[in-house]
């Protein structure tokens, strides 16, 4: 029988479901004896699930719009070695 | 004709012809792309960089390279995966040079266990929601604030294959670390990130 500690390496591949086989069974033993490991998946998942969604969320906030600034200098910079190669 | 036609962002352009557009050189169809993606591409180098300077100089220095290179871009993915790419790239680079900002140990952030090996953490209680915790003003500063408390190593490989989406073998490459090194790093670092949430869990 695995110990909590044993069954942490096992996590990510659980949560991907491409467990190896021949672990399987252990790892489904110990999340089905183990009430502390079955609590710590559900936070570890829903870490990772609030992290994209703030992130998300934060990307949707970026509130300007591209500045006039940036694509003049880009567009110089891009003339320039253009003018160069001629 | 108008170097203005394609500058309104109302207007799409199908892709196929934006590329052949972008290879000939006109800038009306550098502009487009600057106006369509701009505004996406400074949101993903913020995350990174976690600075507006340097995430506006990385864009300009994506777009520089884009129109650079776009005769070489091989349409095996979309334009925008590839100028994603080629942002996070020079992302990390600039990363590289800088000064680290309050990190934390990974050491101090990892599971905890008992003498018999068994989790002595504190259980997560869900009296909300996810979707009422993220909605929340507070939650937002508090999952920035562990993201940028994660030692580099680690928040690197959390962002791009949680938040990115990129593949373990994808984050190894551009990390120019080890598949297993990438797999180590991911659950060390997401480890860390659900114990540096605990606050929004009243834990
Ligand atoms: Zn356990």
């Amino acid at each position: 029988m695995l110990n909590c500690k044993e069954f942490e390496q096992f996590i990510d591949d659980y949560i991907d479901g491409s467990l190896p086989e021949n672990v399987s069974r252990k790892v489904y033993l110990h999340l089905l004896a183990c009430g502390d490991c079955r609590s710590y998946i559900t936070a570890y998942q829903s870490s990772i699930e609030m992290g994209k969604a703030i992130c998300d969320k934060l990307d949707s906030e970026v509130p300007e719009d591209v500045p006039e600034e940036l694509i003049t200098l880009v567009l110089e910079n891009i003339k320039q070695k253009g003018s160069k190669e001629d | 004709m108008s170097d203005n036609k394609w500058t309104n962002n109302s207007e799409d352009i199908p892709e196929e012809e934006l590329i052949t557009r972008l290879c000939s050189g006109e800038e009306s169809s550098y502009i487009f792309l600057m106006r369509k993606y701009g505004r996406r591409l400074y949101a993903i180098a913020r995350r990174y960089t976690n600075s507006d300077e340097d995430a506006k100089d990385c864009v300009q220095q994506t777009y520089i390279q884009v129109f650079n290179n776009i005769h070489k871009f091989e349409k095996r993915s979309s334009l925008w995966s590839w100028m994603r790419r080629i942002l996070i790239n020079i992302s990390l680079k600039t990363l590289q040079s800088k000064h680290r900002g309050q990190e934390l140990s990974i050491s101090d952030l990892l599971p905890e266990y008992d003498s018999n090996n068994c989790r002595t953490e504190t259980n997560w209680q869900f009296t909300e929601s996810i979707d009422v915790i993220i909605s929340k003003k507070e939650s937002t500063e508090i999952v920035q604030k562990a993201i940028y408390s994660l030692p580099q190593d680690y928040r690197l490989v959390l962002l791009l294959r949680d938040i990115e989406g990129y593949s373990t073998e994808e984050v190894a490459t551009m990390l120019e670390i080890s598949v297993s090194a990438s797999k180590t790093r991911l659950h060390r670092a997401r480890a860390a990130f659900k114990k540096l949430l605990e606050p929004l869990m009243g834990v």
